[in-house]
């Protein structure tokens, strides 16, 4: 899911650059000191998770654990997913240096969707972790797929994206455990989700107590 | 306390030793040997695995425009090569792309068109570390950040309350 240098058009490039680090400057706003181990934490767990890669289809996939990611961090989920690319742009070629602002707008709209979907307290809290991990992996493939249209580029994208719908169901049951756990047993770590205003009515607070 | 936390490190340990062998980041490594004046390019995800019958383009030497017609299209085989016959001397490129958003490039140097059989091959394009060093870097960078972001933000926290 990590694009290439030279698939994409310079313009939508840049686009993703500007919306990618905008979304980041806000998700790093008034930062304290005390949320900086957790987001260090989750960024080190994203980052050897996204390494972990099951070749098949002819390529390869890996697990991200963004909807983790975003259900335990919110709208810091996002410097967080730029900061991990970035490395993994550098470390292991995961990526162009060009399209890393595509990558991150399309990496951080699946950890902003699992925080969306894991705050939804009306639904089951089992279910709500399910569908943070399931869309936190399906929403940048989606998005991928879409920008590879927009681009005339690719081949057998819809299977690839049934693979990823397939991985998106373990990474779902592993979210959903992870969250379940943490939040009948710590429910203070996940306490750093502060909806935004704009989100207010379509999200509420999660069960049990926060920070 | 001190002994469950103990047990949690080890476990952490325990779970490192576990997944490393599937610890295999799909960096797109490529490289290149002449072989009597065929130029035979091998494509691999790190890792060894094959980058099969994906799409590869030869570009030539004069071909600047990367949008230029190529010199030779096709696609790799099971084993990830593909094979060519250069007809002039100089710098070409060949770049396989999976479709699938991974894509390498590399240079080929072709200075007679009558090589010896045994030529040296052409530098392969990868950062030459193993995943394990690689990871070990990232987590450093990790963990320096959030070392580094704790002392500024407690910096300036004790000065805006000073």
């Amino acid at each position: 899911m990590h694009i290439a240098d030279g698939i994409l058009p310079v313009s939508l490039c840049v686009a993703g650059y500007a919306m990618s680090l905008t979304a980041a400057a806000i998700g790093s706003r008034k930062l304290q000191t005390e949320e900086v181990p957790r987001m260090g934490m989750l960024a080190a767990a994203t980052f050897v998770a996204s390494c972990v890669h099951i070749p098949i289809a002819g390529s390869s996939v890996h697990f991200g654990l963004l909807g983790l990611l975003g259900a335990m961090l919110g709208l810091r989920s996002v410097p967080v997913v730029v900061a991990v690319l970035l490395l993994q742009s550098f470390l292991f070629q995961h990526g162009g240096f060009l399209t890393l602002g595509v990558n991150a707008l399309n990496m951080g709209a699946g950890a902003l969707s699992g925080y969306l979907l894991w705050r939804m307290n009306r639904l089951p809290l089992g279910l709500r972790g399910f569908l943070a991990g399931f869309a936190g992996m399906m929403v940048p493939a989606l998005l991928v797929m879409l920008e590879f249209q927009t681009a005339g580029y690719g081949r057998s994208l819809l299977v690839l994206t049934g693979v990823y719908a397939l991985l998106g169901i373990l990474e779902g049951g592993f979210t959903s455990m992870v969250l379940t756990f943490l939040q009948r047993t710590r429910p203070n770590m996940l306490g750093l989700a502060t909806p935004p205003q704009s989100f207010v009515g379509v999200a509420s607070q999660p069960e049990g107590p926060s920070a | 306390m001190k002994a469950a936390s103990i047990r949690g490190k080890l476990l952490g340990a325990a779970l490192c030793l576990t997944i490393q062998p599937w610890l295999l980041a799909h960096d797109l490594q490529t490289s290149a040997v002449l072989v009597d004046g065929f130029v035979v390019f091998q494509a691999n995800y790190e890792g060894s695995e094959a980058v099969s019958f994906a799409a590869v383009s030869v570009h030539g030497p004069d071909d600047g425009n990367p949008h230029a017609d190529a010199y030779q299209t096709g696609r790799t085989d099971a084993e990830g090569r593909f094979v060519f016959i250069p007809n002039r001397t100089g710098k070409w490129k060949v770049t396989v792309d999976d479709e699938v958003g991974h894509r390498g490039t590399q240079e080929v140097t072709i200075t007679s068109l009558t090589e010896p059989a045994t030529a040296a091959p052409a530098a392969p394009q990868s950062s030459g570390r193993s995943t394990t060093d690689r990871l070990v870097i990232g987590l450093s960078v990790i963990f320096g950040v959030v070392g580094l972001l704790m002392a500024f933000l407690q910096r300036r926290k004790g000065a805006v309350s000073a």
